[in-house]
C-alpha cells in the first residue's frame, strides 16, 4: 500500500471558520483503488475534510496535492499546480441532500457537466449517461425531473452524474443520511457495486456496518484530527481509544 | 345632465394610436435597457469586490429613493446645465426611465439569484464548472423562473411610469391625450378614453403575472 504513489495527499491541512478551527493539521493520503471511510461524531469535521478534498471548502493552512501535484486555489492550472477546475473534473462529489437540478431531466442531470466542462457532443455524452443510468438501476426514468424521484432515487442518479465526469475519485458525503431507512439499502448497493469494481472513494458516514464492510480503511475523526486510523476490522471492532469506544457503542445500541 | 361626445375626441384617433405606439417604445426600450442595466448592477452587487459593490448599491438607492418625476425633470431641465449642451426629451425621457427601472430590476433579479439553493451552485461547482458556466447552466434558469412574476409587475408599473413624460413633452398617450383635450376641450371623453386604453395595455399583462405566480407556487 505505502508504495504506490497517493491520488491524493493532504499534509498539515487545516481549516478555519472564523474562530472555529474545525481541523487542526490533517495528514491523509488516499491510495488508488481504495475506499476510505471516515466516521466521528458530528461537528467532528468530517464533512468539512472531504469538502477540502474537492475545494468546496478553501484550507486555511496546509497543502493538498492531487496526483503529486499541489492544487491552488486559482480555478485554472497553471505553472505547476493543479487549478480548482481541473481537480474537480477528476474528482467527482455526492451530497448528503443529492442537490440534484430540479430544471433538468434525470438524463441533463447526468450530461450537463460532460458537455459544459468536458464539451463532450451530445450523442456521445447521452450514450455514456444512459449506460450509468442502466448501472445504477434507473434506465427508464431518464426523461423524468427530479422531483418525480424518491430520496434513493435521486440519490442513484447523483451517482450518474458524478460517474458522468469518469472521476479518478470519488467523494460521498453521508449520502444516506437524508434517505427513508427502507431506502439505504439501494444507495449502498451502488456504492459497493464501484466498489467492487475497484472506484477510489472516500466515504464518509453513519453506516458504520457497511463501513465496516466496504471500507479498506477506516479514519476516526475528533475535534478536527485524525483520532485512530486502521483497517475497518481493527477500528470498528477492535477500537483502542475511549472516545471511539464511546462513539460505538452508540451505534451498537 | 352631461351629453357625452365621444365622436369629436375620437376623430383624432390617429393620436391616440401615435400615443400607444410611443408608450409600447418607451416602455419597451425601457425594459430593454433597464434589464441590461439591471443585470449588470445585480452583478456588482454580488461581487467579491466591495467598491463594485458600493458603486451599484449607490446607484440604486438613488433612483429608489426620488421621485420619478424629478428624475425626469432633472434630467431634462438641470443635467444640461453640468454637462453644457441639451439633451432631446426623448433621450432624457428613455435614460431616465431606464435606470429607473434598472434599479428596481437588480434588486429582483439579486432576489432571484440568491433564492436559489447553495447545494445547485456546489454540484454545479463539483463537475468542475466555472463561475460563469454555474451560472448560466444551474442557476440563471431557476432565479428567472422565481424572479418572473415580480418583473412582470414591475413591468406593468413601468408601462403607467412613461405616463410622466409628458411633464418633458415626449408625445406618449398621456401627452397626446392632453392634446387632444387642448383641441377638443372634451377632457372627460379624452381622458377616460385614455384610461381604458392602458387598461387594455396592462390588464393582459397582470393576468400573465398572475398565471406565472400561480404555476410557481403550484411547482414548489
Amino acid at each position: 500500500m505505502t508504495s504506490a504513489p497517493p491520488l491524493m495527499a493532504l499534509t498539515g491541512l487545516r481549516k478555519s471558520f472564523g474562530k472555529l478551527e474545525v481541523l487542526r493539521g490533517i495528514d491523509l493520503s488516499v491510495q488508488p483503488g481504495e475506499v476510505l471511510g471516515v466516521i466521528g461524531p458530528s461537528g467532528s469535521g468530517k464533512s468539512t475534510l472531504i469538502r477540502c478534498m474537492n475545494m468546496l471548502e478553501t484550507p486555511s493552512g496546509g497543502t493538498l496535492s492531487f496526483r503529486g501535484q499541489p492544487v491552488s486555489t486559482r480555478f485554472r492550472t497553471r505553472a505547476g499546480q493543479i487549478g480548482v477546475g481541473e481537480l474537480r473534473r477528476h474528482v467527482g462529489m455526492v451530497f448528503q441532500h443529492f442537490n440534484l437540478f430540479p430544471h433538468l431531466t434525470v438524463l441533463q442531470n447526468v450530461t450537463r457537466g460532460p458537455i459544459v466542462v468536458n464539451k463532450e457532443d451530445r450523442a456521445q455524452a447521452e450514450g455514456y449517461a444512459t449506460e450509468l443510468l442502466a448501472q445504477v438501476g434507473l434506465a427508464d426514468k431518464r426523461d423524468a425531473f427530479p422531483s418525480h424521484l424518491s430520496g434513493g432515487q435521486k440519490q442513484r442518479v447523483a451517482i450518474a452524474r458524478a460517474l458522468a465526469m469518469r472521476p479518478a475519485l470519488l467523494l460521498l458525503d453521508e449520502v444516506t443520511s437524508a434517505l427513508d431507512p427502507e431506502l439505504v439499502g439501494e444507495v449502498l448497493g451502488v456504492i459497493r457495486g464501484l466498489a467492487d469494481k475497484g472506484m477510489t472513494m472516500v466515504l464518509v458516514t453513519h453506516e458504520m456496518g457497511f463501513a465496516a464492510d466496504v471500507a479498506s480503511r477506516v479514519i476516526f475523526m475528533e475535534s478536527g484530527a485524525i483520532a485512530e486510523e486502521g483497517s475497518p476490522d481493527a477500528i470498528l471492532r477492535n477500537p483502542r481509544s475511549d472516545r471511539l469506544r464511546a462513539f460505538l457503542s452508540r451505534f451498537h445500541g | 345632465m352631461y351629453d357625452w361626445d365621444f365622436y369629436t375626441v375620437l376623430l383624432s384617433y390617429d393620436l391616440f394610436l401615435w400615443g400607444v405606439w410611443k408608450t409600447f417604445q418607451y416602455t419597451l426600450g425601457s425594459i430593454l435597457i433597464g434589464s441590461a442595466v439591471g443585470l449588470l448592477a445585480c452583478f456588482a452587487r454580488l461581487s467579491r469586490h466591495a467598491p463594485l459593490r458600493l458603486l451599484a448599491r449607490s446607484y440604486q438607492e438613488l433612483f429608489r429613493c426620488t421621485p420619478l418625476l424629478v428624475q425626469i425633470l432633472w434630467a431634462y431641465y438641470a443635467l444640461p446645465m453640468i454637462l453644457g449642451f441639451t439633451i432631446s426629451n426623448s433621450t432624457a425621457g428613455l435614460m431616465i426611465l431606464s435606470l429607473y427601472v434598472g434599479s428596481f430590476y437588480a434588486e429582483i433579479f439579486r432576489g432571484g439569484i440568491l433564492a436559489v439553493d447553495k447545494g445547485q451552485t456546489e454540484a454545479a461547482q463539483a463537475v468542475g464548472m466555472s463561475g460563469v458556466q454555474v451560472m448560466v447552466n444551474i442557476v440563471l434558469p431557476q432565479a428567472i423562473k422565481k424572479m418572473l412574476p415580480a418583473f412582470i409587475n414591475q413591468s406593468v408599473i413601468q408601462v403607467k411610469n412613461t405616463s410622466l413624460l409628458y411633464a418633458i413633452s415626449v408625445a406618449e398617450l398621456t401627452y397626446m391625450t392632453s392634446m387632444v383635450n387642448s383641441a377638443t376641450y372634451r377632457p372627460l371623453e379624452a381622458y377616460t378614453l385614455t384610461a381604458v386604453l392602458y387598461f387594455a395595455l396592462l390588464f393582459p399583462l397582470t393576468q400573465v403575472a398572475d398565471h406565472f405566480e400561480r404555476r410557481m407556487r403550484r411547482s414548489d
